[in-house]
């Protein structure tokens, strides 16, 4: 019978000690072992990719190599192990660096600004003419199309939709 | 909405300024791509990827994403540089450490992270289990430092293992922490410890417990074996066909002696006391009699220069761990009058001897040679025990002698 208390603290392990020192951790997360992108976090994605990587080494055995190391099928197996573990994965991407991904809410906000200033009467001496204000959409358009949408499956679909269509951003 | 145009100007700056800088944080991570990846995964750090982060790093020191970028990078850099044994790792943990806990520190870090976790995990409330990461991290990072201890005292590399001791004394963790993290390494090391104690072999067990000792001297219950060992040690040899052996274990634990006794005044540990005051005083008392009974009785036997040479040797030894005993000792303790006794009378008795040998042999090169190692005995006693009991009357007369031999010599 468990007799343990519900809401008994069990120790977290710890990220950097779970294996020998002679292994880096930093190299040997499980992201690169399993060859998931660390940003991907569908979950059927995750397995398929984890197949399709099961798949290669079978097909080609000892060809994934981190660190001169070959990464074998068990290494795989616990890498996805912690990649179905929300917890789990959650350490692991202390590890990890997150994909750069350029921050385009600033000029979001930037632009819709800028789409209301347009729409209000210019009842100031001070008001931006509209021709500038025009432009500085422009330049943000510009701008945010020069960054296409995010590869990742999670929530970063829900970015919004640029208001004068085209593609999501 | 604002419709002045200094207002739009200075929102247009603000929003720029922040696209520019992602911009130049996405170009120092691109750093890291790893061309020969198809997932597309980052490697942990390149030299140009760390060059970039720490100059946009220094301009902007609260930017939590780039110090995660950073702390991961110069952790992973330490990490490769101390398994090459590269002279530049300790550095560059230490500044990984640094980056850490200012990520542990950073409220807007641990949001963010708050965040993640919902995302990744919504159908549980994770906050506590994130508040004990948050509690535990610093203890987690430093817990690396021990397994390094461990590794390099297995590969006999004192001197790497060293520079890990370094880190754990410095880190900021809170105290118990520091004892618990170093109470793995003692597990580690002297694992073997209460077996070959067990099985009498006291050299075996100590010379665990000395290897561990030169990296954390100040660690009492690793001082109280020690203390306890030897002593165990001591109570099966005999003074004078065994004093040697006595003699050597005297040596080594004499090195210990300051620790323990400074540890034993702190009430680290209740059991370290009584383990210093068994075997110092089982070392003072033996040494007194190996000193009494080798001491040469008559003039004839003072032409015999070793066994002198011994004695005093022997009186030396008990002297050093019965002064160590004066501050565990009570100020009217039967133990500490018993000291004091001892090592007045050690001297007085080599004094007087080397008095005689002067008078009678007027061999005075010898008569010095056997009264420097006495006098100064004698002197330290009295000092030690702040002249509180009766001084010895001879004192002077022995300087006064000591005076006319170094003027003649």
């Amino acid at each position: 019978m468990n007799t343990e208390h519900p809401n008994a603290e069990v120790a977290i392990p710890s990220i950097w000690r779970r294996g020998p020192v002679t292994r880096n951790p930093y190299h040997f997360n499980a992201f690169r072992i399993a060859g998931v992108p660390v940003d991907l976090t569908e979950r059927s994605w995750v397995t398929e990719l984890i197949s399709q990587k099961r798949q290669f080494m079978a097909a080609s055995p000892g060809s994934h190599v981190i660190e001169d190391t070959t990464v074998s099928e068990s290494d795989v197996n616990q890498a996805e192990l912690v990649l179905s573990d929300p917890r789990r994965r959650f350490l692991e991407e202390l590890l990890t660096h997150s994909q750069p991904r350029t921050a385009l809410q600033p000029l979001q906000s930037l632009d819709a600004m800028l789409a209301e200033a347009v729409r209000e009467p210019a009842d100031k001496s001070d008001a931006p003419s509209p021709n500038i204000l025009v432009l500085g959409r422009i330049v943000c358009s510009i701008w945010l199309h020069q960054h296409p949408p995010d590869t990742a499956f999670g929530s970063a679909e829900t970015c919004p939709i640029c208001p004068w269509g085209g593609r999501a951003i | 909405m604002p419709s002045d145009l200094p207002l739009l100007a200075r929102r247009t700056a603000a929003a720029l300024t922040d696209f520019i800088r992602s911009e130049e944080i996405t170009r120092a991570v691109n750093c890291l791509e790893n061309h020969g990846d198809a997932s597309g995964s980052l490697l942990p750090y390149t030299h140009e990827a760390i060059a970039a982060l720490d100059n946009l790093h220094r301009a902007d020191p609260d930017d939590t994403t780039l110090l995660h970028h950073l702390a991961i990078a110069r952790h992973s850099r330490a990490w490769d540089w101390e398994l090459a044994e590269d002279p530049r790792a300790a550095a560059e943990w230490e500044e990984a450490l640094r980056l850490w806990r200012n990520l542990q520190t950073s409220p807007t870090f641990w949001e963010a992270l708050s965040t993640r976790l919902l995302q990744l995990n919504s159908k549980s409330d994770d906050s506590a289990w994130l508040d004990r990461l948050r509690t535990s991290l610093l203890e987690q990072l430093v817990g690396i430092h021990v397994d390094f201890v461990c590794h390099w005292t297995n590969k006999g590399r004192n001197d790497r293992a060293l520079s890990h001791v370094a880190i754990i004394r410095k880190a900021q963790i809170p105290p118990v922490a520091r004892m618990r993290l170093i109470g793995l390494v003692f597990q580690f090391m002297t694992g073997g410890v209460a077996d070959a104690w067990s099985r009498k072999d006291f050299p075996g067990a100590l010379s665990a417990l000395e290897a561990f000792l030169k990296l954390f001297p100040d660690y009492s219950p690793a001082l109280r074996q020690y203390f306890e060992i030897g002593h165990d040690w001591m109570d099966s040899l005999a003074y004078a066909t065994e004093w040697a052996v006595m003699e050597s274990l005297a040596i080594r634990a004499r090195p210990l002696l300051d620790h323990a006794v400074k540890r034993a005044l702190e009430n680290s540990d209740p059991l370290l006391k009584p383990a210093v005051l068994e075997l110092a005083t089982q070392v003072a008392l033996n040494a007194r009699k190996r000193g009494d009974s080798i001491m040469p009785s008559t003039i004839d036997e003072a032409h015999e220069e070793p066994a002198i040479m011994s004695a005093i040797k022997a009186y030396q030894l008990g002297y050093e761990f019965a002064i160590t005993l004066i501050p565990l000792s009570a100020p009217e303790s039967y133990l500490r009058r018993w000291f004091h006794d001892c090592a007045v009378g050690w001297a007085d008795a080599l004094c007087s001897l080397s008095v005689l040998a002067l008078k009678v042999e007027m061999d005075r090169p010898k008569a010095l040679q056997l009264l420097r190692p006495a006098l100064p005995l004698l002197d330290q006693a009295q000092e030690a025990f702040h002249n509180e009991y009766v001084k010895n009357e001879k004192i002077p007369e022995f300087h006064s002698i000591m005076d006319l031999l170094a003027d003649e010599y």
